[in-house]
């Protein structure tokens, strides 16, 4: 048997269109969503002229319509950048190692959540899971950097004080990978479970009550009601999530990094910000072909996953 | 009820969106749009307050001239600028404090020629002031381009405190070379005082002007000085390395010093006591001092003498501003009109008291006149025609750098009161000795006539990986320092600083420098 996973959203889809009546009785709600539209369309689609430049040889004066077209030799000195390579390991390996934690602790800690019955508790608790969601990462990467720098991060200062060894968090590249990976789940997860709690939520109770039935104590009924039911809203979001591949997060990166420890710290983001806005206005073109490169891998990572779970059986996410 | 909520909220919204401002001055036929820095001064608005209204009343209004200020983000003004000139809405005067940035513009194709007849025209006196400068600097190529504003000869305010108390302590003598100065801290060390505060390089590439050997030959320091670009295969490089890494191994400096991204940093290290040394501008209104007794109330400030950063062979010891200050360039979209009313600007800023008013405020209200005839500002003076916290320097540095009273006497004794807290003028005193000795040895780069291609293709690249590069050799043990320098001098050069050497050395042979 098949249970919905996102219960709100396809009853919405359920829904007949609105008709023009209900156009005309909610017309100031209507009103209301231009302004969102228009946000999207003048910053998301509006700008899709602007990765023309991708194509050319961009003088910022000439503007887009202007400037010399030069196909792919953009691309071709991104490819052959000295560090092209370094940045696009980087950008997989961390991003990768995101998808492995990251991606299943929202999973375990809602299945975690649903099982605490004190109202009071659970509320609490979640609150607490979601705050770090709502520090930007240039808070969460200073904050890091008092915590555990060697030399006088406080949590070394404790460490010392027990009698150990000072810990270099964040200045010896294996551990501020370590690192790195941690704190992007410690600052992600809670967040993350909403959406698996909102799914939980709405799963028959007569399923449970059919595993009890049949003998099911609560590990079991996890593992085979409410793991299954929600399986089709995992499978859309890391579906969603192999489209960051070629992304990820840049500030994370340059909030975490320091120039001592760089061995991971170059990704493509980095370099896309490097070329962009740090160059002046020279390599804006190769910017853009680069971030167009994201783009398209992200997008054929998604079409791809895409298609692998339908191919398995599942609903997929197009 | 909620209907109506929300078609208030709607319509504000889309209000909100739609509005825009038009210009609210018709009367006047012509508007220049002058650039401002903006340096996010708490409680200033930088495009509209006292002074820019004062501005259009006297000088706008009566020549039909609308003045507009553009705000440009200190912090972000390339940015602000490239961004600004591919809308179209850049400011009419193009200006950079450096030269390779100017420069870049020009590339871009932001800056038209001079008319130097018409500047002669309308702006004689802003003209006769600028006009050797922009013979020797101005040209690119054989056409004029850049004209300058003034820098006097008073950058005395950039010194570094040492913790006299901390010398006293040991029993030290103030340090004169980099060795004398690493005896000291090695005796702070034992004593279990603080360190040398050293920050992370970064922007301005002036670290190995005290490990030249003087004297100097010129094609070399052509070749290598760039404030842009850091020399990390110089041979003056290697020694500061060299230097940077012992201190480094030896506990003289902070070992997290790399952690030290700005000033706020080094501030934080000098206040709390745990670095002996801090450098900065100091103004009148500075609270380091006040702080650091506030923490320490024994503590004790001198100057120290800039040769003890300096190589014990070595005799310059920084860097020597040109005579110019601000550099600027006429948006290559100003037309006739607009650049006539440009120069009236300039000019108008000259004539009567326009100047004394933009960076002294007005007299009785601002300011009142000593028996030196020298401006004393009110302290703590809070009315109208308060100036930004430079004391308005980002209007009128169009015109100069930094004011001047009349006489080099009369200059350096109204600085002792613009640089140094009160009770402090020893301070400035100081480090004008320091200054007036060391103008000889000073050193500045090359300026080039013509663009270096290589040097915007490579430059980001060549800073991100010459911090790293050169942390990797200040961290090496000391035994694989000479390795491990080597190995980074190659990859810096392969990554593109070659190819800069090679431009350059092929722009040397041309003559095409200064």
């Amino acid at each position: 048997m098949r249970v919905s996973s996102l219960p709100v959203i396809q009853k919405n889809l359920s829904r007949k269109r609105p008709s023009g009546r209900s156009i005309r009785s909610y017309w100031e709600l209507y009103v209301m969503l231009l302004i969102p539209m228009l946000f999207l369309f003048v910053f998301k689609y509006g700008s899709y002229f602007g990765l023309a430049t991708a194509f050319e040889n961009y003088k910022i004066l000439k503007g887009v319509f202007g400037s010399e077209w030069v196909w792919f030799d953009n691309f071709i000195k991104v490819f052959g950048h000295r560090r092209f390579g370094d940045a696009l390991r980087n950008t997989v390996l961390l991003n990768v190692l995101d998808l492995v934690f990251s991606f299943p602790m929202p999973i375990i800690l809602a299945l975690l959540l649903n099982e605490i019955r004190q109202k009071s508790v659970k509320r609490v608790t979640q609150t607490m899971l979601y705050l770090p969601h709502f520090l930007s990462w240039v808070i969460v990467g200073a904050i890091a950097y008092q915590l555990f720098t060697y030399g006088s991060g406080v949590v070394n200062d404790i460490i010392e004080r027990m009698g150990g060894d000072r810990v270099p968090f964040l200045q010896e590249d294996t551990l501020w990978l370590v690192s790195y990976v941690l704190i992007g789940v410690w600052q992600s997860m809670g967040w993350g479970t909403i959406i698996y709690l909102a799914a939980i939520t709405s799963i028959n109770p007569e399923l449970y009550e059919a595993a009890v039935v049949d003998g099911a104590n609560r590990w079991k009924q996890c593992l085979n009601v409410t793991l299954p039911s929600i399986k089709p809203t995992m499978v859309t979001l890391f579906i969603m999530r192999l489209g960051q591949l070629m992304g990820g997060s840049f500030e994370r990166v340059i909030a975490l990094k320091n120039v001592a420890t760089n061995e991971f710290t170059y990704t493509i983001p980095v370099m896309v910000y490097d070329m962009g806005l740090q160059s002046g206005t020279s390599k804006i073109a190769q910017a853009t072909a680069l971030g167009l490169f994201q783009s398209v891998i992200g997008v054929l990572l998604v079409i791809g996953a895409d298609y692998f779970v339908k191919s398995l059986g599942e609903d997929g996410l197009l | 009820m909620k209907k109506l909520l929300a078609l208030v909220l709607a319509l504000a919204m889309m209000m909100g969106l739609m509005s825009f401002t038009v210009a609210a001055t018709a009367e006047n036929t012509v508007t220049i749009k002058i650039p401002v820095y903006d340096r996010g001064f708490e409680g200033w608005k930088v495009t509209d307050n006292f002074y820019t209204q004062w501005v259009q009343k006297t000088f706008g209004d009566p020549n039909g001239i609308n003045v507009q200020y553009i705000a440009i983000g200190r912090s972000t003004e390339v940015q602000d600028y490239s961004q600004m000139l591919a809308a179209g809405n850049a400011p009419d005067i193009i200006f950079h404090y450096d030269m390779p940035q100017a420069v870049a513009y020009l590339n871009e194709g932001a800056i038209q020629a001079l008319d130097l007849e018409e500047m002669k025209t309308y702006a004689p006196t802003y003209y006769a002031m600028t006009a050797s400068m922009m013979d020797e600097y101005g040209y690119m190529d054989g056409t004029p381009y850049f004209f300058f504003a003034q820098r006097p000869n008073a950058g005395y305010n950039w010194l570094t405190l040492i913790r006299q108390d901390w010398l006293d302590q040991v029993g030290a003598a103030t340090p004169t070379n980099i060795d004398e100065l690493n005896a000291v801290l090695m005796q702070w060390k034992e004593a279990g005082l603080g360190v040398l505060n050293t920050q992370l390089l970064k922007d301005n590439f002036t670290y190995s002007y005290g490990f030249w050997t003087y004297p100097v030959d010129a094609t070399e320091h052509a070749l290598y000085l760039d404030l842009g670009i850091a020399d990390l295969t110089s041979a003056a490089s290697r020694k500061y390395l060299k230097n940077l890494n012992y201190e480094y191994n030896n506990g003289l400096i902070n070992s997290e010093f790399y952690l030290n991204t700005d000033t706020n940093a080094s501030l934080a290290n000098f206040l709390d006591g745990s670095a002996g040394t801090y450098s900065f501008y100091m103004t009148s209104g500075t609270t380091v001092i006040s702080s650091l007794l506030a923490n320490f109330p024994d503590a004790k400030v001198s100057v120290l003498d800039p040769a003890a950063l300096a190589a014990t062979d070595s005799s310059h010891y920084g860097r020597k501003y040109y005579p110019f200050g601000m550099i600027m360039g006429i948006n290559a979209t100003a037309n006739e009109e607009t650049r006539i009313a440009l120069w009236t600007y300039l000019e108008w800023m000259l004539q009567d008291n326009h100047l004394s008013t933009l960076e002294n405020g007005v007299e009785g209200e601002n300011y009142t006149l000593d028996e030196n005839g020298l401006p004393t500002a009110v302290a703590d003076y809070t009315g109208e025609a308060v100036r930004s916290n430079n004391n308005n320097k980002d209007y009128w540095c169009l015109w100069e750098e930094a004011a001047r009273y009349g006489s080099d006497d009369l200059n350096y004794k109204a600085n002792l009161r613009n640089y140094a807290p009160a009770g402090y003028e020893d301070l400035i005193a100081n480090s004008y000795e320091y200054f007036v000795r060391d103008q000889a040895f000073a050193q500045t780069e090359a300026l080039w006539t013509t663009n270096i291609a290589s040097r915007s293709e490579y430059k980001a690249d060549l800073n991100t990986l010459f911090q790293e590069l050169y942390v990797k050799c200040a961290m090496a043990a000391e035994a694989d320092f000479d390795a491990t320098y080597a190995e980074a001098g190659q990859e810096y050069l392969d990554a593109g600083y070659q190819a800069i050497l090679d431009e350059k050395t092929q722009l040397i042979e041309q003559g095409l420098y200064r």
